[in-house]
């Protein structure tokens, strides 16, 4: 065996060998303080991050209220005649205000009821 | 944070390693951890491991490859090192682990990266030449030269050291 095969082998065994280093002790706190910034900076952590059952339930929840509304505005005699345009385009406002809310309050409830906090998430 | 501390030395040492840089591999095991919080749940499903080593070494060789052309230029003036003696590695062997440890990773900080990059990517992520070659999109001729003289510089440097002996 030459001098340089015996050479790499040493040098393959020595880096084969070495042992991982050790992760300053600040890591785990520079993380920890990025995901909490990065929470509260995203109002309601992001609705595409939410698990699937709770984003299933808000969304069918919303459409409940949705489909609600239809059917009430639907079984009413018709507005047409006697409510006068500018309280529609109140009522539209309000509808969107209050849609918004409630999307608003539901993000609010699972942060505070259903979401694990970060320190106890386990593999 | 059992999961973070399972793995956090892991992918500090795969991006010290890579980078060379203690800072810059504590910035980018930071981005990989918050990446990793992000995809937990598919993480967690697969190889926890496996995915964290591979975002890691994308994340240092994109770190790096702001240096790339300079580093291209780099690396073809720098001179062929040939190490003709035989080394003894008794001094090493007798060490403690984590003293062996600290000596020759001080040892590959002190390798240009062009020389340093390809030879952890070899040695700890066990890539062969031509994964290296894709990674670094450089020509498997280049690679195997940059990791031949990787090797002679790091024996010569841990040489220097005081750590390896020439074997009459």
């Amino acid at each position: 065996m030459s001098n340089e095969d015996r050479n790499d082998q040493m040098l393959k065994r020595l880096l084969h060998e070495l042992p991982p280093r050790r992760a300053p002790a600040t890591l785990e706190s520079r993380v920890l303080a990025a995901l909490s910034h990065d929470d509260t900076r995203a109002t309601g952590g992001g609705y595409r991050h939410w698990p699937v059952p709770v984003r299933s339930a808000c969304f069918g929840v919303c459409t409940a209220i949705a489909a609600l509304t239809i059917y009430a505005e639907a079984s009413l005699p018709s507005p047409a005649f006697w409510i006068p345009p500018a309280w529609w385009y109140g009522g539209l406002a309000a509808a969107g205000s209050l849609y918004a809310v409630f999307f608003g309050l539901a993000a609010l409830g699972y942060h505070a009821l259903y979401r694990p906090p970060l320190n106890k998430v386990q593999p | 944070m059992t999961f973070m501390r399972a793995y956090q030395d892991m992918v500090f040492t795969t991006a010290a390693r890579l980078t060379g840089d203690d800072a810059q591999a504590e910035d980018i095991a930071q981005e990989v951890f918050i990446r990793a919080h992000a995809h937990f749940s598919e993480i967690r499903a697969g190889s926890p491991g496996g995915w964290l080593k591979t975002v890691t070494t994308n994340l240092a060789l994109n770190h790096l490859t702001r240096y790339q052309r300079r580093w291209r230029l780099f690396s073809d003036l720098w001179p062929a090192g040939q190490v003709e003696w035989a080394v003894d590695d008794t001094l090493l062997a007798e060490m403690g682990a984590e003293q062996r440890r600290r000596l020759i990773d001080a040892a590959l900080q002190r390798l240009p990266t062009h020389q340093r990059v390809p030879l952890v990517l070899y040695h700890f992520d066990e890539l062969s030449y031509q994964e290296i070659a894709a990674r670094l999109q450089v020509s498997l001729p280049k690679v195997k030269t940059d990791i031949l003289r990787a090797r002679a510089a790091l024996l010569k440097v841990l040489g220097s050291d005081g750590l390896l002996r020439e074997i009459p």
